[in-house]
């Protein structure tokens, strides 16, 4: 493992200097290449991808800005956008029909955190199930939220998308699980 | 909004669905590194060669610019150009007396090119006029040949066909699997609790290997069967090979063809009688002939309407 700085790096790779690619393939290959594999099933697509991201992330070094967000999180924020292009390109866009329910029901906060934390082990199994038929950027954000565990502010500068709205996008999501689970 | 949801359930469906996922591959440090040797660029030669890029970009638009632009310009420059060459050729032409034109010469000069022809015909005017002037006697036009009209005359004619309609893809540059709308459509059934009725379309009309299902949904304002088969029809691009789409309040006809699959597809959704909507799939060969007689049928069976007999 390359002993530079997330800095040096970042100047390594600005200068086009082979060891500074290196050192931030090598680094965060593994952690790139999870978050994709997670989402395209294909292991030859998700490794194309994170090549992709690597390729640019090179090419594009100079819009990285430290003050936003660490190296790591740049680096998913350009493979998150590459992945939902891919994924876009491979699945018609498809509204769910079941979208109109969601507004319908009223449920508060606390009720939908106490709903989707029974224990009950045919409820995580439907869930398990019920992840595939949510829409790409929705499972994304579940996946960015729950299993990488990073707050909402981190998930927004991935996702490009304002806190606020991303925080409503996120109860949506959940909402509209819990709908499908009583259905 | 900083508060962090526990739901548990939710975290543990992720946590055993992503339970297995796969390990980045061994190479994947080799491959990257072949790929960054080959876009290797010096840096410095990054700048040069964008400012090489911008320069030869100015030169080609500046060359599209004297070439292109003015081309009506030199076109018709080009023919005052002839015909002043061809009336000052007249000049070098000799003039015999007792001598006359014949036609069948003109004629058969003529046939190489539409300007020769012209150039000619300037020619023979002014010689007409020459032979008023020359009271003496009619005159005999011997006509050298104008080098290079042939070429001239090819540049004038239009080789491609640019019309847009004259673009037929050959080739599936953008592959968007056409079965995806089937499955779309699928999904939708099921959600609605609407069987596939798979369809026998075994006639005489050759079209054994069309698989063909229909399915019957009720014509809610919820599913908006139409408005989400468009939406899945126009994820397509409009270049995918077959593509054909045409649809009204009444009918949604759509076609794809599928160049690595050697297949074709068609759906035809309509209106029927009894509030419901009648969705007919098919796929087959691209070279088999599918009849509609398979379609046909099954509408009839149940409308209880013969399409032939229907009045417009």
């Amino acid at each position: 493992m390359s002993k530079l700085t997330e800095q040096q790096i970042v100047e390594a790779v600005r200068r086009g200097r082979r060891e500074g690619q290196d050192a931030l393939v090598c680094r965060y290959a593994e952690r790139v290449f999870a978050m994709i594999v997670r989402q395209v099933t294909d292991v030859m697509d998700a490794e194309e991808l994170a090549q992709d991201t690597f390729m640019r992330a090179f090419s594009r070094i100079d819009s990285y800005d430290p003050k936003k967000a660490s190296l790591s999180t740049w680096l998913c924020r350009i493979a998150y956008h590459l992945t939902l292009d891919f994924l876009k390109r491979r699945r018609p866009l498809i509204i769910p029909i079941e979208d109109s329910k969601v507004w319908q029901t009223d449920i508060s906060d606390e009720e939908l955190e106490t709903e989707l934390s029974t224990g009950g082990e045919e409820r995580i199994q439907r869930l398990q199930e019920l992840m595939d038929e949510l829409p790409d950027e929705e499972r994304l954000l579940l996946t960015l939220y729950y299993f990488e565990d990073r707050p909402l502010t981190e998930i927004a500068y991935i996702t490009g998308v304002e806190p606020g709205p991303l925080a409503n996008r996120l109860y949506r999501t959940r909402k509209k699980l819990f709908i499908k689970l009583k259905n | 909004m900083n508060k962090r949801y526990k739901d548990t359930d939710l975290r543990e469906a992720l946590r055993r669905k992503y339970a297995e996922t796969p390990q980045l591959p061994a190479d994947f440090m080799a491959k990257m590194r072949q790929q960054t040797a080959d876009h290797e660029v010096p840096a410095r030669k990054v700048t040069l060669l964008r400012w090489l890029a911008v320069a030869a970009c100015l030169i080609i638009i500046i060359g599209i610019g004297v070439t292109i632009a003015p081309f009506e310009q030199t076109t018709d420059g080009n023919l005052m150009a002839k015909q002043e060459k061809s009336v000052s050729d007249v000049s070098s032409m000799t003039l015999h007396p007792a001598q006359t034109v014949s036609p069948s010469n003109l004629d058969s000069y003529s046939t190489q090119s539409g300007f020769v022809a012209q150039a000619v015909q300037t020619s023979t005017h002014k010689s007409s006029t020459a032979q008023k002037n020359d009271t003496k006697a009619p005159a005999q036009l011997i006509v050298e040949p104008v080098e290079k009209t042939e070429s001239q005359t090819q540049t004038l004619i239009p080789v491609e066909n640019l019309h847009y309609a004259a673009y037929v893809p050959t080739a599936d540059t953008v592959y968007q699997a056409p079965n995806r709308m089937d499955d779309f459509i699928a999904k939708i059934a099921d959600y609605n609790q609407v069987k596939a009725v798979p369809l026998d379309c075994i006639s005489d009309e050759g079209d054994s290997t069309a698989v063909s299902t229909a399915y019957v949904f009720e014509d809610k304002q919820e599913l908006d069967l139409f408005g989400r088969l468009l939406q899945a029809a126009c994820w397509y691009d409009s270049k995918t090979p077959g593509y054909l789409l045409n649809f009204s309040h009444q009918q949604f006809f759509f076609t794809l063809k599928d160049l690595r699959k050697n297949e074709k597809y068609l759906w035809i959704a309509e209106r029927i009688v009894g509030g419901r909507i009648l969705l007919f799939c098919t796929h087959s060969p691209i070279e088999t002939e599918v009849s509609s007689a398979c379609y046909q049928n099954y509408r009839e069976q149940l409308t209880h309407t013969n399409m032939s007999t229907l009045q417009f």
